[in-house]
């Protein structure tokens, strides 16, 4: 049965939940661009809790890490960034995913939306649209 | 010993910033200054002097390769270090041909890039490990095209040429591509039908397969 103490912790974890800044898992196999992506979440206030370099260790680290979020390259070794979509959404169906790509076409537009992606953000762009999109996202 | 002076040029700004970030981990590497274009990056080198130069291959106005060049005439005691998203056996010749001593395709890890700094900074040349085979194999042989590469065949384009493709192939016009070079309209036009007859192109789409092939532009 709850009582008034069981209640207030409850609430206050939630709060703790909620306040705490989103956790990111970062997957591109270009390990500089990683950092600066890194650099740039965390000033803009969200939490990198992670990082992969291909579609492989992006699903393990995703099992893991349980991020809110993860910022997916397409273009990578071992396994590409459309089947690791794939997986992960079918396996950890609340993250979001946010393609990152320089590869901004048609093509690839009406395949991360086929796989049921969140968004996709284009690397030639400011970094601006690609913070706006995760706050999107996350807000969501 | 003074700092070693550091200048980096990437369109992306992401990459500019996980590259100044890890560059100014190391003490004593300081960035001079960044460029988000190959025509920015030689005009920044013939300012600054830097000791390295770090190009991204595929820029916009000009790409990593014709900055390269500019920078070897303009700046001949800067150290220049190329950086491409795949490997190429050609990008490998053509960048040793313009004098560039470093290559580090972006996918080779941070500690590779910081060899290779290392490396150009001591006036050792530094090529990713990928690269191996293609010197074991006789880079420094005979040149000349091989069956596989028909596009070494068609007659070499000069550099003004090779910037012309890249604008083109970026979607200006003649008009336009003229006003980013300073030279006259006629004369771009001059270079556009040149280069159209050496590469034996009769179209723009011919063109930006053949700048694509050639990592002139980014696919």
């Amino acid at each position: 049965m709850a009582t008034p103490s069981t209640d207030a912790a409850e609430n206050q974890a939630r709060k703790s939940a909620d306040a705490r800044p989103p956790r990111i898992l970062i997957v591109d196999d270009h390990e500089a661009l990683r950092r600066g992506l890194k650099a740039a979440i965390s000033n803009a206030g969200l939490q990198v809790c992670g990082e992969a370099a291909n579609g492989k260790e992006a699903i393990e680290r995703t099992i893991e890490l349980k991020p809110d979020l993860i910022i997916l390259d397409l273009s990578m070794p071992v396994m590409g960034g459309f089947d690791a979509a794939r997986e992960i959404l079918k396996k950890a169906p609340a993250v979001k995913v946010v393609v990152f790509t320089m590869h901004d076409s048609q093509q690839v537009r009406d395949e991360t939306a086929k796989i049921g992606v969140h968004a996709l953000a284009v690397k030639s762009e400011p970094l601006a649209n690609l913070l706006d999109t995760i706050q999107t996202v996350l807000g969501a | 010993m003074g700092a070693l002076r550091i200048l980096i040029a990437d369109d992306h700004d992401l990459m500019r910033r996980g590259l100044k970030s890890l560059i100014e981990a190391h003490a004593g590497w300081e960035i001079v200054a960044e460029a988000h274009t190959g025509a920015e990056a030689a005009a920044k080198a013939e300012e600054l002097k830097p000791d390295i130069a770090i190009l991204d291959i595929s820029m916009p106005e000009l790409n990593g390769l014709e900055a390269a060049r500019r920078i070897r005439k303009i700046s001949p005691r800067t150290e220049i270090l190329i950086l491409s998203v795949h490997y190429s056996d050609r990008l490998i010749r053509d960048i040793l041909e313009a004098g560039v001593r470093g290559y580090v395709v972006k996918s080779d890890s941070d500690r590779d890039l910081v060899i290779a700094i290392e490396a150009l900074a001591n006036h050792k040349p530094f090529l990713t490990p990928q690269a191996t085979e293609v010197m074991l194999s006789g880079l420094s042989g005979a040149r000349g095209a091989s069956p596989a590469d028909p596009d070494a065949l068609k007659e070499r384009l000069t550099s003004r040429e090779r910037e012309i493709v890249q604008l083109l192939s970026e979607g200006k016009s003649s008009k336009e591509a003229a006003s980013v070079l300073g030279i006259s309209i006629k004369t771009a036009e001059t270079h556009r039908a040149n280069i159209m007859r050496k590469l034996g192109i009769h179209s723009v789409s011919e063109l930006v397969r053949y700048a694509v092939r050639n990592q002139i532009v980014e696919a």
